[in-house]
């Protein structure tokens, strides 16, 4: 049976040249669905990426008791409470891990288009290279507290125009200078700028901190801190580690863009199939009496069908493969800006192993009915019609 | 007319091949009307918002005083003024969302002529404190009646009415929205009971809307709206009214380049598939086609045949996925609370006009074989 399988697929393939035509339907359909399934993909696996990679279970956002959605408002008596609260690390001199953020929009224009955006300024204390390891400069210096000075993310210095260090950000009638430059690990805060948060509190008139994160000793300290903190009458407030509170915001946006990709490349994914079933029945046709004289010489009707079918799946892997390569070239790592967050697209290994359970699918169930059709080809009949 | 039983018999002449290329087209233009007609959708959300109107906003994100309005109102070329404190309730449990509007129910139907509502039920909002004037299609969504006392919980602030964010509101009336405005609509209420229910940010508004006298002069008004703000602790932007709609679509992306990628895409791969079948179709009926030139049809009329024949099956098609796009539409745009009002006009127009580009692209190649066919090679051939 296997040697069967093997003989017939390799007459078929050696014959594959006298329908080039169709074979490159199949090629470029499957083609087609891959490069569009893994270019919306990599929309969402991108942002993913860009959320998680530096988020921490050993880190806590502090959210409201009541409404869970959004980070708290906490008012600066608050802190040393939160930092008193067992599970909370502390540095080598002894102070709380805490970090405080402020945040106050600017405008930047968009490189190339010119468009307005609507960026943060973060506010940051000095903790953070500490909480967050992937934070750290890459030119100039680090801003200085109580005089109005930015650094600059990463990715924000490719979208927008007067983002050099030297340039000057002016918001609500004042200058902020740019003294230097930050990455963070591929995290959406690259599209921004940063500054110490007590001068941003005190140039925006801002009263609370706009979200708190406590750096715990471990993972494992999470329960304790959390029933520490909402048993706290005095402070009213609950929070969440941080991947949990990234799925709770974004999951249902993650959500969103897989199904617009789920859904327009399985329509994409029909065409395919009634292309591969168009281009593997013509196929058959043509070789009907070849066909009849393998079964009239004793191969059986399965090795047969198999071998269309593992000719469908041969031609359609190709295609896979050059749509997988396309959507790689044109967009993986390429920038991407949704909702004011700017991050790369990325096309991971299980992305690509996502295409290709996809296109396994398509060559099955577009390959199958001509395989069957193929079995059943008449001996006698398509002998005689020559 | 009368070749059409030829074309029809040419066209059927293998079912299976047609049927699946059938499938293929119709795949392709039920994609292009859903993507076309999501970016239309969206692309023209506001557009019949006219200039005359725009928007005053916190510029930082946050909330307005109400006092800005009589400020506002006092400048030159400001026509009317109207404000909004946006409410985003929960009805029984999520996702079972009702926006509303804290308004001054005269000012508000006034500075907002596409929100048609009878006299008497501003009237009766009036002097219902506690009422509200519900769109249409939101009580229809909720099942709703005049005079039901409906409970909304108030995601935005918790704190707000008993105290744990619920409120209640008793339906005076509905109105209905004219022009294209998607979604279903909101409801409005007295800000006065909404103000009072308040603990925080008592006294502040979410938007200003104002109508200017002159259309011409929307630029220098805006900027002169924003000067006299500048540096306050509210500071504001002031934009034309369906610069905000745009701009919020905008966000979510760049809609228009991933539809056009994605069509462009999806109609490459239909050409090369529909084409080359057909192609394999027209070499099939080689000896067919030399016996129509052999009892008299010029190149050109058989040629042209083809070309009908790949037009009726890509004008099937289309007109099929088009109509699917009817189908699915409603559903999608549910699940992000939009209604579905058909395609717009110039969705359509595109269509047709792809379609008969796709035609002739797919019918060239074969129609010159069939033209050039020389009848006793053709014939011989076989």
């Amino acid at each position: 049976m296997f040697k069967q399988i093997v003989a017939v697929t390799s007459i078929n393939l050696r014959s594959i040249r006298s329908r080039a035509g169709m074979s490159l339907v199949i090629m470029i359909s499957v083609a087609a669905v891959v490069g569009v399934l893994l270019s919306l993909l990599a929309l969402r696996v991108g942002l993913e990426q860009a959320i998680s990679g530096v988020a921490s279970p050993a880190r806590a956002v502090i959210v409201d008791t009541n409404s869970g959605a959004n980070p708290a408002s906490v008012t600066l008596s608050q802190v040393p409470t939160i930092a008193d609260l067992p599970g909370v690390a502390h540095d080598a001199r002894g102070n709380a891990l805490i970090n405080t953020f402020a945040s106050a929009p600017v405008d930047a224009t968009r490189k190339g288009s010119g468009d307005l955006a609507n960026i943060q300024i973060l506010g940051i204390n000095s903790v953070m290279p500490e909480v967050v390891p992937q934070f750290h400069l890459i030119a100039g210096r680090m801003f200085r507290p109580a005089v109005r000075e930015l650094i600059v993310g990463k990715l924000a210095q490719i979208q927008y125009v007067g983002m050099n260090i030297g340039d000057r950000i002016h918001t609500r009638g004042v200058d902020w200078l740019i003294v230097g430059s930050f990455e963070e690990g591929g995290s959406t805060d690259e599209g921004g700028l940063d500054g110490d948060v007590n001068t941003v509190m005190s140039e925006m008139k801002q009263p609370n901190y706009a979200e708190v994160q406590v750096q715990l000793q471990s993972a494992g300290d999470f329960p304790r801190f959390e029933k520490a903190l909402t048993a706290n009458p005095s402070l009213q407030l609950d929070a969440k580690s941080e991947p949990q509170f990234n799925q709770d915001e974004l999951g249902s946006f993650y959500k969103l863009i897989d199904r617009i990709g789920y859904f327009v490349a399985g329509i994409m994914a029909v065409g395919a199939i009634s292309a591969a079933l168009n281009a593997m029945y013509a196929a058959v046709e043509q070789r009907k009496m070849e066909i009849a004289t393998l079964r009239a010489i004793g191969f059986g009707g399965a090795a047969v069908a198999i071998s269309v079918v593992i000719e469908t799946l041969l031609v359609a892997l190709p295609g896979a493969c050059l749509g997988a390569l396309i959507a790689y070239l044109c967009y993986n790592n390429s920038l991407a800006e949704t909702y004011g967050m700017i991050f790369h697209m990325a096309i991971t290994p299980g992305l690509v192993g996502l295409a290709f359970i996809w296109t396994v699918v398509i060559s099955l169930v577009g390959g199958l009915p001509p395989a069957i059709a193929a079995a059943r080809v008449p001996v006698a009949v398509a002998l005689r019609a020559s | 007319m009368k070749y059409f039983p030829l074309i029809w018999s040419g066209l059927w002449r293998k079912k299976g091949r047609t049927v699946l290329n059938l499938i293929s087209i119709l795949v392709a233009f039920a994609l292009f009307g859903v993507l076309q007609g999501m970016t239309s959708l969206f692309g023209q959300s506001g557009s019949d918002l006219k200039a005359d109107r725009m928007i005053v906003v916190n510029r930082a994100g946050g909330l307005l005083p109400i006092s800005y309005v009589d400020r506002i109102a006092n400048l030159p070329h400001v026509r009317s003024v109207n404000f909004r404190n946006l409410f985003v309730g929960v009805y029984q449990h999520p996702p079972q969302f009702a926006v509303g509007f804290g308004v001054d129910p005269r000012r508000f139907f006034l500075a907002t002529p596409e929100y048609h509502a009878a006299p008497q039920a501003i009237a009766d909002l009036v002097r219902e404190r506690q009422g509200a004037l519900v769109s249409v299609q939101l009580m229809q969504k909720y099942g709703w009646k005049i005079g039901d006392r409906i409970a909304l919980k108030n995601l935005r602030d918790t704190a707000s009415g008993d105290g744990k964010g619920n409120w209640n509101f008793d339906i005076a009336g509905t109105f209905t929205i004219s022009g294209n405005q998607p979604g279903l609509g909101p409801f409005v209420f007295n800000n006065d009971y909404y103000d009072q229910g308040r603990v925080a940010n008592k006294g502040t508004v979410s938007t200003i809307d104002i109508t200017t006298d002159n259309a011409n002069l929307a630029a220098p008004i805006a900027n002169s709206i924003d000067a006299l703000f500048a540096n306050s602790p509210y500071e504001t932007r002031t934009q034309p009214a369906y610069a905000t709609v745009q701009d919020a679509l905008k966000q979510l992306g760049d809609v228009d380049y991933i539809a056009h990628a994605v069509l462009g895409v999806v109609f490459f791969a239909l050409l090369v598939s529909v084409g080359t079948v057909m192609m394999r179709g027209v070499r099939d009926r080689t000896p067919e086609l030399a016996v129509l030139k052999t009892i008299g049809f010029t190149d050109r009329a058989v040629a042209l045949m083809l070309i009908a024949e790949i037009l009726l099956l890509t004008v099937v098609g289309a007109g099929l996925g088009i109509s699917i796009t009817y189908g699915l539409m409603p559903p999608i745009l549910k699940t992000i609370n939009l209604n579905f009002g058909g395609l717009p006009a110039a969705v359509l127009l595109e269509a047709c006009l792809v379609a008969a580009v796709f035609a002739l692209a797919v019918g060239l190649w074969p129609a010159r074989r069939a033209m050039r066919l020389e009848i006793v090679a053709a014939i011989g051939g076989n």
